[in-house]
C-alpha cells in the first residue's frame, strides 16, 4: 500500500505539472488562434470564445499530459534504480501499474462524457459565436479603423475622427430600400440606433453606382444590421453536432433508414467517442515501457518519443478510421478502434520488452 | 578578449551555448509538436467529407500542416526560447555546475550570458523567418488552407475590397488567383473610384485579366472587357470605354494580401503590413501590427531576463518554486501583451503604447531581476 501511495503521489504531481505545463504552452496558442480567427473584435469576445475552444482541446491535452507524466515518473523510478529494487523485492511489475490504471479509468470516463455530451454542443456554439462577435464589434464601430465591413456592407474613409469619416466611400448591399448602391461623400457620420439600425448622415453625397436621388444636401441612409449577414446555408453534419443521447434517439426512431451512409456515420461517432476514452489505457501501454527503456540520460529523449507517439496517434486517427469507414472495409465500430488498436499493438510489444519476467 | 573574467567564446560560453542549443531543439520539438497537435485538433473538420461529394486529399492536408509549421512556431517562438532557457538553467543547477562556476569567480550573470544572447539571436531569427517564410511558402500555405477550409478545388474570393498603391478603393466582385491553363489571375465585376485633379471618377469593368503587355513602359497590368470610366459628379455624360486599367495600380498579390488582411491580419509579414499602412495611413490596425512585429521578437530576451533569475536561485527547495514563479511571470507577460495589443488594434490605445508598454514594463523588471541575481 505504501508503494502504491508513493506512485500515486509521484504520478499525480507529474500529471499536474505536465497538464499545467502544456496549458502554459497551449493557452497562448489557443488565444493567438482565437484572435486570428476573430480578428479585431475586442478582448471580451476573445475571452468568451476561449472556453469554447479550450474545452474541445481537453481530450487532446489531458491524454498527452498523462503520457508525459507516465514517461517521466517511471523513467525516474528506473533511473534511480527504484524499479530494480521493487522488482528484486519480488513484486510483479504489473502491480506497479494499478495506480496509472485507476487514473486512466477516471480520465477516460471523464473524456468520454465530455466527447459524448458537451463537445457536440460547443461545436455548434462556435459557428454562431463568430458571427455574433463581428456584429458586436461593428456595433462598437471599432474606433481608429478607417475601414469597416460587415457582410457585403463596406465603409472606407481617408480619415476618421471618432464616428465621422472623411472622403468616404460607402457600399450598401441590395435588399434594403434603394437597392445596391455605392456612394461617395465628403463627410459621413455613423450612429447605431437601438442596436439594429445603422444611420449614416452624409455631406455632399453623390452616387457612384446605383439609382439614388439625393433631395437634400445632407442625406441620411439607414441600414438594417440584422440583414447584412449571409445566411449560413451549410448543412449540419449530423453526428458531429449531436450528443450520444440525440444519436440514440435518432437511431431508435429509424430517422435514417433511407440514408444508410449517415446511419453508419452515427454508429461510428458513438464508437469514436468510446475509443477516445480508451486513449489513456493505450498511452499507458506506450508510456510506461518507454520511460523504463529510455531511462538513461535526462529523459528528454523519452519525452520527445512520447510526443512522437501522440503526434503519430492523432495523425493516424484523423484520417485512417474515416477512410476505412468510407470504403466499407470495416464496420463502423471496428473503424473507430483502428488507431487505438495500432497503439495497443505497439504498446504490447514495448510492455513485453520492458516488463516481461 | 575577455568579458567579466571569462574569455568571450571560450570553453564555458561554448558549453553553456551548446546546452542552450540542444535545449532549444528539444523545446522546439515539444512545443511545436504540441502546437501541431492542437492545430490538428481544432481543424479536424478539414478532413471531413465535402457536402458536394469528395473530400480533401490526405496528401494535401499533410502538405498544409507541414507548410504551416513555421507559422505555428512564430506564434509561440518566445515561449520556445524561455523553455529552452529554463531547461538549460535547470540542467546547470542540477549538476551543481553553477556553484562550481561561481566558486571559480565567474558571476551568475556571465554564466548565462550565452543564453541571453541566444535569445536575442532567436528574436532576430523570428523576424527573418516571418519575412522569408511569408515570401517563399506563404502563398502555397494560404492556397492549400483556402482549399481545405472552404472545401473546394478552385480558389475564388468574392466581394473583395482593397486599396491600390495610391490608396484608391477597389471592389472586385470575384477574384480567381489562378485559373485556366496556363494559370492567370482573373477578376470579375471590377469597380474602382479614383480622384484626379479634384474630380472623382468611377471605373467599372465586367472582367479583367492580368497579362503581360508589349509596352516596355508598362509590362504587366489588367486587360479589361467592357471597361468604362466616367465622372461621378457630372450627370448625363457618356462613359468612356477603356481596354486597360489605368490610374489604378494593383497586382494579384495585392489582392491576396488584402484577403489575408481581412481574414488573418496577425499572419501578415512586416513588409506586407508596411505596405498596407502606406496605403491606409490612418488605420490604427496596421500601425499597431507594424509595432507588434518589432516588439514581439524582443519578448525572447525579455522572458529570459524575467525567468532565469528565478531558476538560478540557491538554497534548498528553491528550484521548483523558482520554476513556478518564472512560468507565472511569463504568463503575465503574455496576458499583458495580448491585452495591450488587442487594445491597440481596436483603437482604444495608441499603437506604440499598446505594443511597447508590456515590453518596457517586463523588460525593466527583467533587467532588475537579472541584475539582482545573487552571485
Amino acid at each position: 500500500m505504501t508503494l502504491q501511495l508513493y506512485i500515486l503521489r509521484q504520478l499525480g504531481i507529474a500529471i499536474a505539472f505536465a497538464v499545467g505545463g502544456m496549458a502554459f504552452i497551449a493557452v497562448p496558442g489557443i488565444v493567438v488562434g482565437a484572435v486570428h480567427k476573430l480578428g479585431s473584435v475586442g478582448m471580451q469576445s476573445v475571452f468568451g470564445y476561449l472556453p469554447l475552444v479550450a474545452v474541445e482541446l481537453v481530450p487532446y491535452l489531458v491524454p498527452i499530459g498523462f503520457l508525459l507524466a507516465l514517461v517521466s515518473t517511471y523513467g525516474r523510478l528506473a533511473a534511480d534504480n527504484e524499479w530494480t529494487a521493487i522488482c528484486m523485492a519480488g513484486m510483479h511489475p504489473v502491480r506497479l501499474l494499478l495506480v496509472p490504471l485507476l487514473f486512466a479509468a477516471a480520465f477516460g470516463a471523464g473524456t468520454w462524457w465530455l466527447a459524448a455530451n458537451v463537445t457536440p454542443r460547443l461545436k455548434l456554439a462556435q459557428r454562431t459565436y463568430l458571427k455574433e462577435s463581428m456584429v458586436g464589434a461593428f456595433r462598437r464601430l471599432a474606433p481608429g479603423r478607417t475601414e469597416l465591413r460587415i457582410g457585403r456592407f463596406y465603409i472606407s474613409g481617408r480619415l476618421r475622427v471618432e464616428d465621422t469619416f472623411y472622403d468616404v466611400l460607402i457600399h450598401v448591399p441590395g435588399g434594403d430600400v434603394g437597392g445596391e448602391r455605392t456612394l461617395l461623400a465628403d463627410e459621413a457620420r455613423f450612429e447605431i440606433v437601438t442596436g439594429k439600425t445603422l444611420t449614416i448622415a452624409m455631406r455632399n453625397a453623390r452616387t457612384v453606382k446605383g439609382n439614388v436621388d439625393f433631395q437634400s444636401e445632407r442625406p441620411t441612409v439607414r441600414v438594417n444590421l440584422e440583414k447584412l449577414f449571409k445566411a449560413d446555408h451549410s448543412k449540419r453534419i449530423a453526428g458531429k453536432y449531436m450528443t450520444n443521447g440525440e444519436i440514440r434517439e435518432a437511431l431508435r426512431a429509424d430517422l435514417y433508414d433511407e440514408n444508410p451512409e449517415l446511419e453508419r456515420q452515427l454508429h461510428f461517432n458513438v464508437q469514436e467517442r468510446v475509443a477516445l476514452g480508451f486513449v489513456y489505457l493505450m498511452f499507458l501501454t506506450l508510456g510506461v515501457p518507454t520511460g523504463l527503456l529510455l531511462r538513461r540520460g535526462t529523459q528528454l529523449g523519452a519525452l520527445a518519443a512520447a510526443v512522437g507517439y501522440a503526434l503519430g496517434y492523432y495523425v493516424l486517427s484523423v484520417r485512417a478510421p474515416r477512410l476505412l469507414l468510407d470504403l466499407e472495409a470495416l464496420s463502423p465500430a471496428a473503424a473507430a478502434w483502428v488507431s487505438n488498436s495500432v497503439g495497443f499493438a505497439v504498446g504490447a510489444v514495448l510492455c513485453r520488452r520492458a516488463l516481461w519476467r | 578578449m575577455r568579458f567579466a573574467h571569462l574569455e568571450v567564446g571560450g570553453r564555458i560560453d561554448r558549453y553553456v551555448g551548446s546546452l542552450f542549443v540542444a535545449s532549444y531543439a528539444t523545446a522546439f520539438l515539444l512545443v511545436v509538436g504540441l502546437m501541431v497537435i492542437l492545430d490538428l485538433a481544432s481543424k479536424i473538420d478539414y478532413l471531413e467529407p465535402w457536402e458536394e461529394g469528395g473530400e480533401a486529399p490526405t496528401l494535401l492536408a499533410l502538405r498544409y500542416w507541414v507548410l504551416n509549421i513555421p507559422f505555428l512556431f512564430l506564434q509561440v517562438a518566445p515561449f520556445v526560447t524561455v523553455i529552452a532557457g529554463m531547461f538549460t538553467a535547470t540542467r546547470l543547477r542540477k549538476n551543481n555546475e553553477v556553484v562550481a562556476m561561481l566558486g571559480a569567480g565567474v558571476s551568475a550573470h556571465r554564466v548565462v550570458l550565452p543564453v541571453v544572447l541566444g535569445g536575442a539571436l532567436a528574436g532576430l531569427g523570428m523576424f527573418a523567418l516571418r519575412e522569408g517564410a511569408t515570401r517563399t511558402i506563404g502563398l502555397q500555405r494560404d492556397f492549400v488552407h483556402d482549399l481545405l477550409e472552404n472545401r473546394r478545388h478552385v480558389r475564388v474570393f468574392e466581394d473583395q475590397w482593397l486599396r491600390d498603391r495610391a490608396g484608391n478603393v477597389i471592389r472586385l466582385g470575384r477574384f480567381y488567383p489562378a485559373t485556366g491553363d496556363p494559370p492567370i489571375a482573373v477578376v470579375e465585376d471590377i469597380q474602382a473610384t479614383i480622384r484626379e485633379d479634384g474630380v472623382w471618377q468611377s471605373i467599372t469593368a465586367e472582367e479583367g485579366v492580368y497579362v503581360q503587355f508589349d509596352d516596355p513602359a508598362d509590362t504587366t497590368g489588367w486587360q479589361l472587357s467592357r471597361g468604362r470610366i466616367e465622372e461621378v459628379d457630372r450627370e448625363q455624360i457618356v462613359p468612356t470605354r477603356i481596354e486597360r486599367l489605368r490610374g489604378i495600380e494593383f497586382t494579384p498579390r495585392d489582392v491576396l494580401v488584402a484577403h489575408k488582411a481581412d481574414t488573418a491580419p496577425l499572419e501578415l509579414s512586416f513588409s506586407e503590413v508596411r505596405e498596407l499602412a502606406r496605403r491606409d495611413p490612418d488605420n490604427v490596425q496596421w500601425q499597431t501590427l507594424l509595432q507588434y512585429h518589432l516588439s514581439f521578437p524582443v519578448a525572447n530576451v525579455v522572458l529570459l531576463l524575467v525567468a532565469l533569475p528565478f531558476l538560478l536561485r540557491h538554497g534548498r527547495g528553491k528550484g521548483v518554486e523558482g520554476l513556478v514563479l518564472g512560468c507565472l511571470l511569463c504568463l503575465f507577460y503574455f496576458a499583458a501583451d495580448f491585452v495591450a495589443r488587442t487594445s491597440g488594434m481596436v483603437g482604444a490605445v495608441g499603437p506604440v503604447v499598446a505594443t511597447w508598454l508590456p515590453v518596457l514594463f517586463f523588460g525593466s523588471l527583467g533587467v532588475v531581476l537579472y541584475d539582482s541575481m545573487r552571485s
